[in-house]
């Protein structure tokens, strides 16, 4: 049967006839003669292909030229003896704090603390209130309690430095700051709050209170049934709560279609806003998140949620607090810490349901870069009479760098 | 009409004269093939158009060696695979049944009969009534003769998928080519 129905076809649709219509040469000739003014077709591949590179040269240029800010430093040295002999070799760099290089009304100053026991870069605040001098330091640890924060850099008001202070005494040094207090300025919250001053990453309180600042990025894509789509996007996470976060991905895809023909390769180019995603995300306790997203793709929407695995190195601030007697000896010394900053790992994924099943990963590997494999994995939802069953996969790459 | 080597250099030359007796070389050619792949004739036109722009790009690395009408009608062909799938990126898939073709399931085709009653017009109706890619599947396969690993390749499915495709097509096209006799009058021996 199949033998005689394939050849009435393959016979009855030998002589179709299109008789020839010269309005459509006329269509032809203007293709032709727009074709000869505009030049060769591929501007817009151009145009935006220059466009991902200046995104990705934007990209790479940003992490190296923060960090010049704040260089005028001074180094000073106690010498102090603890009478614990726990704090030894106690050594203060003073740096100009950020906030007192963008305003000369601040009398802010930050200052560094080395100590063996601490075995890290540390800055602190100098309170002089008689002969009391309290220092904040860092140290990378894990704890239970640090959890509790969400990982959020939580914030403190400066101090102001007293005068007559005599504990320390020292020569200029050249301190940089870090890279990630001068990518503060592109924290739109924080400029928008008018908080700015008094927010960086080395400022601790004693009871840190929630901030979970809103971070934006560029991200690229890359990926597609053939491997044959790029694309860019703008990652907009806005914080609701500790546990709350919406996150907005507006990308442009770029999509091309590569055929080989029988003696010369096509290529069609496809350009379009193709995908926004909405995403919310739910944590808790840091240990497992529920996404819940929406894709409006063309014509589609999709809805979906998911569960993941998050694992946090967090940050902790160390407190050091130290009281000196009138001789610069250590009479006490207290310590406790808060959390400052998050370096995290998680795994993500979500499963839509309907119509189609689709499978989304993400792979976080520290806050500032987030690199994830995307696969779509489209299954047919039925096999009914009338219906036609496709199988699609989609997958992909990519990257966002959080740029605050 | 032949395409000689003239006509070609000519072509490349933006000769208007002669593009114009190229593109009604390639007309009687290609806009069948357009007919068949896509549902109606504007997009035929305008797949052709989008064709005859890629041969006249192609024309410099033509070689005389190779047959120019299976060279045109490949480009053509690829071309219609391209405007489906941009097409159906954008829009949601059809999936065209009519539960009245059901009536025919069982029924078998006097091919005799139908060769005398059917003309092209109504052949290629029913052709351009199939679903976007079972046509496609079905004119790769039967018309231009290619193997289900190749056609898989060609639209981004697996092989399976597209023996279903022809399958579907195969019973699609049976049980309508019997509804359009059954209209005419025909006899049906029922099995």
């Amino acid at each position: 049967m199949s033998r005689k129905i394939d050849q009435f076809f393959k016979d009855g649709l030998k002589s179709i006839s299109t008789p020839y219509q010269p309005k459509h040469w006329e269509e032809m000739s203007s293709i032709l003669d727009d074709r000869n003014t505009s030049g060769r077709p591929g501007g817009l591949f151009w145009w935006v292909a220059g466009f991902i590179g200046v995104s990705f040269a934007l990209f790479l240029w940003l992490p190296t030229n923060a960090g010049v800010v704040g260089n005028d430093s001074e180094n000073f040295s106690a010498h102090i003896d603890g009478n614990r002999g726990d704090v030894r070799g106690l050594e203060i760099n003073h740096v100009r704090s950020l906030s007192d290089v963008r305003s000369q009304k601040s009398k802010s100053h930050s200052f560094g603390l080395h100590a063996n026991e601490l075995k890290s870069y540390a800055v602190g605040n100098l309170v002089n209130k008689g002969r009391r001098m309290r220092i904040e330091g860092f140290s990378l640890s894990r704890s239970p309690e640090n959890m509790n924060f969400g990982g959020y850099l939580p914030s403190s008001d400066l101090y102001d430095v007293a005068k007559g202070t005599e504990v320390a005494s020292g020569s200029k040094t050249g301190v940089r700051l870090s890279a990630l207090s001068a990518l503060d300025l592109l924290d739109l919250q924080l400029l928008l709050s008018g908080k700015f001053k008094s927010l960086s990453s080395v400022e601790v309180d004693d009871s840190p209170r929630f901030f979970a600042p809103l971070r934006w990025g560029i991200g690229a894509t890359y990926g597609g049934q053939s491997f044959q789509d790029a694309g860019v996007f703008v990652e907009l996470d806005i914080p609701l709560s500790h546990y709350l976060h919406l996150v907005f991905r507006p990308g442009l895809t770029y999509a091309s279609l590569n055929e080989s023909s029988f003696l010369i390769e096509q290529r069609m180019y496809d350009f379009g806003l193709k995908e926004r995603e909405i995403e919310f995300d739910v944590h808790r306790e840091l240990q497992w998140e529920l996404p819940v997203f929406l894709m409006i793709e063309n014509h589609r929407h999709h809805f979906g949620l998911g569960g993941g695995l998050r694992m946090d190195g967090l940050r902790r601030a160390s407190k050091v607090e130290s009281i000196l007697s009138d001789k610069d000896r250590l009479e006490n010394t207290e310590e406790s810490g808060s959390i400052t900053s998050r370096d995290d790992v998680w795994l993500n994924s979500s499963s839509q349901i309907t119509p189609f099943v689709e499978g989304f990963y993400q792979y976080r590997l520290t806050p500032s870069w987030q690199a994830g494999l995307k696969s779509r994995i489209i299954i047919p939802s039925a096999s009914t009479e009338g219906s036609l069953v496709e199988n699609r996969v989609h997958y992909g790459v990519y990257i966002t760098y959080l740029l605050n | 009409m032949k395409i000689d080597s003239a006509l070609i250099q000519s072509c490349i030359k933006d000769d208007r004269n002669a593009i114009h007796e190229l593109y009604q070389y390639c007309y009687a050619r290609l806009m069948g093939i357009g007919m068949r792949y896509l549902k109606d004739k504007n997009n035929a036109v305008a797949a052709y158009h989008n064709s005859f722009i890629k041969i006249l790009n192609g024309l410099p690395d033509y070689s005389e060696q190779q047959n120019f009408d299976a060279w045109v009608k490949r480009i053509m062909v690829n071309t219609c695979i391209d405007t489906f799938r941009k097409e159906s990126k954008h829009h949601a898939r059809e999936y065209p049944f009519d539960p009245a073709d059901y009536f025919y399931k069982n029924s078998s085709v006097d091919w005799n009969l139908a060769e005398s009653k059917l003309n092209t017009d109504e052949i290629l109706q029913l052709v351009q009534a199939l679903p976007e890619k079972t046509r496609q599947v079905f004119n790769l396969y039967v018309m231009e003769n290619f193997k289900h690993l190749e056609i898989a390749d060609m639209l981004d499915i697996s092989e399976g998928t597209s023996k279903w495709h022809l399958s579907k097509a195969r019973s699609m096209l049976q049980q309508k080519l019997l509804k359009v006799m059954d209209q005419k009058s025909v006899n049906i021996n029922v099995s």
